[in-house]
């Protein structure tokens, strides 16, 4: 028999404050599709994809349906096609790029991640052949997910990687230079990328994981600001303690939704289950936010002196609830601040209480990096290798992940609108430091792994 | 041995459970199965009890009445025989919770638990609660394996629609997933 609270405060997470799942995303190994001839690979990734993702968005509604719960994204993940189709060159790369994108069409999913490398100490000639092609893959598909892994705290910092992405990055802007650079939202450059995030645009099938799994991803971040602003209402004296208490309770709960809902969808899929992501990925809807629990807890706006300290706070009050709550936890597990992709963070930016440097310094603490940020169209590729040389020093050094997904809008500057749509949402592009890296980005090599990386 | 089902109902004061259980003991009846609840000051409980040989239902009833009104307790007893064929369509079932809410209007309950009825879907545990005028029913169901889900949830959608109000149709483990700790 259940207590009327726990009916009435269920309903009332679901029906006003975006309680769901935020995805489910199918991981597909594509290893044993490996072959030679580019049509014999593309065929067997076909069939492969078709035959596993065929019921995966049918069964996602009938599991959420059964629980009253929407699984709001359904994707599909796979090996880094880097590896997987390492004797390809860049026009093949291209090719299996469409590919999976039509693929990713037919089993009616909105992302399918993966066509990435993994070159965190030396690129093969598959590596640059799918790095050369990201401008023109990434231009002619329109669900295709790019991450290129650059750094690890294991292998120190590829700078050459580090300084050909700084200019990809403006040349996939420049390919979709009609869409506002659309295609930059579209990749990510990482140190320490994990092997199961289930979120985009990061993820990937790594080579440890099974042939195919289920990973799910966690409701977003609408839930744990109603109830800070519901603990605010009931206590006269609310402290942070009682803050990270909120917050902890309520990332279990919806961990727990998500594990419970990824568990039956892999059961009746009959597939194993991967980690449940306990990321809180907000969207551009308002109530979904994470920038509005700065505002919850006091700050002006995402931003002000103190930001750093609530995103700590709030991104280890997750882990210790979500970790209670699932047997698997993997994936990012923390929390996002993807300017574009967030209302409140978008608005911060926009009127300068949020700046890419305070944006740099919560990426110390937060989940991801510098994410979904629209810079000028006309910032120097060793500028956009430099930021993301520092984010990658922030990963390597503190072993975690971090990340840069900029958006160079070409033809527009300072204080113009970039517009993406849909979950990628719109932007103010915002000033970035002018000093120049181009002399330390030509330098080229490896920053060499960290001390703390030989625990042998 | 005889199994009678006992059930009280009327005014809450301290002391009504101990009238209704001393009164069993001095008949040597052993208390099998006993649920209580309160709802704005009423009291009501069900127990079943195993009695023995030769205690009558009649018997039963009129010592319980007796205890309670030596106590100037304002409660109504009644007693029966236990029927152990209890309703089973020896189907499958899955424990489902539709939540209904909106505006309190006259006949909502029997609208609902009309569809229920209908479809052979049994009500296990049913709570309705208003305040000012708005009202919330939650009624656990079991939802027999026979019934098409999508069906069954447009068709209470629906009616729910047309008179205005919201309803969520959702399966038990949800609720035990988000606010208990497994047992294990």
């Amino acid at each position: 028999m259940l207590t009327e609270r726990e009916v009435l405060s269920t309903l009332n997470m679901l029906r006003n404050e975006h309680l769901d799942v935020r995805t489910v995303t199918l991981g597909i190994s594509l290893f044993d599709c490996v072959s030679h001839d580019f049509d014999v690979f593309s065929y067997k990734v076909r069939a492969k994809i078709a035959k596993y993702a065929a019921h995966l968005v049918e069964t996602c509604n009938e599991v959420g349906a059964r629980y009253g719960i929407p699984v709001v994204n359904k994707r599909i993940s796979i090996s880094p096609m880097a590896v997987v189709g390492a004797g390809f060159n860049r026009d093949q790369m291209v090719r299996a790029c469409q590919m999976l994108d039509e693929a990713a069409k037919d089993a009616g999913v909105d992302f399918l991640g993966g066509f990435g490398a993994l070159v965190e100490k030396g690129m093969t000639p598959g590596d640059i052949a799918l790095i050369e092609a990201l401008p023109e893959a990434l231009a002619t598909t329109d669900r295709i997910c790019s991450s290129i892994n650059v750094a690890s705290s294991k292998a120190g910092i590829n700078m050459d990687a580090v300084a050909l992405m700084g200019r990809q990055i403006l040349k996939v802007a420049d390919a979709t230079s009609d869409r506002d650079g659309i295609g930059c939202a579209k990749l990510v450059v990482f140190a320490n990328i994990p092997q199961d995030v289930p979120f985009m645009a990061g993820a990937y099938l790594g080579i440890g994981e099974p042939d195919v799994v289920i990973n799910v991803g966690v409701s977003g971040p609408g839930v744990v600001k109603k109830a800070i602003d519901r603990a605010k209402e009931t206590h006269s004296q609310l402290t942070l303690s009682d803050v990270a208490e909120v917050i902890k309770s309520t990332a279990y709960k919806v961990t727990r939704v998500g594990e419970l809902i990824g568990k039956e969808v892999a059961d009746r899929m009959n597939l194993p289950f991967g980690v449940a992501d306990l990321s809180l990925a907000p969207t551009p809807a308002v109530g979904d936010s994470v920038g509005e629990i700065f505002q919850s807890v006091g700050l002006s706006s995402i931003g002000a002196p103190g930001s750093t300290a609530v995103l700590a706070m709030l991104n280890d009050a997750v882990k210790k609830g979500g970790v209670f709550a699932s047997s698997h936890v993997g994936g990012l597990s923390g929390a996002f601040i993807p300017v574009s992709e967030d209302s409140s963070i978008e608005a911060a930016a926009n009127c300068g209480a949020l700046t890419m440097e305070k944006l740099e310094a919560m990426t110390s603490v937060c989940s991801v990096g510098l994410d979904m940020i629209a810079i000028p169209g006309d910032t120097p590729a060793s500028t956009i290798s430099g930021l993301i040389a520092d984010e990658m020093a922030i990963g390597m050094i503190n072993t975690k992940t971090t990340a840069v997904r900029v958006i160079p809008v070409p033809g527009k500057g300072v204080g113009d609108t970039a517009v993406f749509g849909g979950l990628l949402g719109k932007a103010k592009i915002i000033p970035i430091h002018t000093g120049d890296a181009s002399a330390f980005i030509s330098l080229g090599g490896r920053i060499p792994a960290p001390i703390h990386s030989l625990k042998n | 041995m005889n199994r009678i089902v006992i059930s009280v109902i009327g005014r809450d004061c301290p002391g009504v459970v101990y009238a209704i259980t001393s009164a069993l003991a001095k008949e040597k009846c052993n208390v099998e199965q006993l649920s209580q609840t309160i709802l704005k000051g009423q009291f009501a409980s069900i127990v079943i009890i195993s009695a023995p040989e030769g205690v009558t239902d009649e018997q039963i009833q009129r010592v319980v009445s007796l205890s309670l009104e030596s106590r100037s307790m304002d409660l109504t007893v009644s007693a029966r025989y236990f029927e152990t064929a209890t309703f089973d369509s020896g189907e499958e079932t899955e424990p489902f919770v539709v939540t209904v809410n909106g505006s309190d209007q006259a006949e909502i309950i029997a609208m609902f638990s009309g569809i229920f009825a209908e479809q052979q879907v049994n009500i296990e545990n049913l709570k309705a609660l208003r305040s000012n005028d708005d009202c919330v029913l939650v009624f656990e169901v079991a939802l027999p394996m026979s019934i098409n889900r999508n069906a069954f949830r447009q068709m209470l959608q629906a009616k729910a629609r047309n008179v205005g109000l919201s309803i969520s149709i959702q399966h038990e483990n949800i609720f035990e997933a988000i606010h208990r700790v497994p047992i294990v």
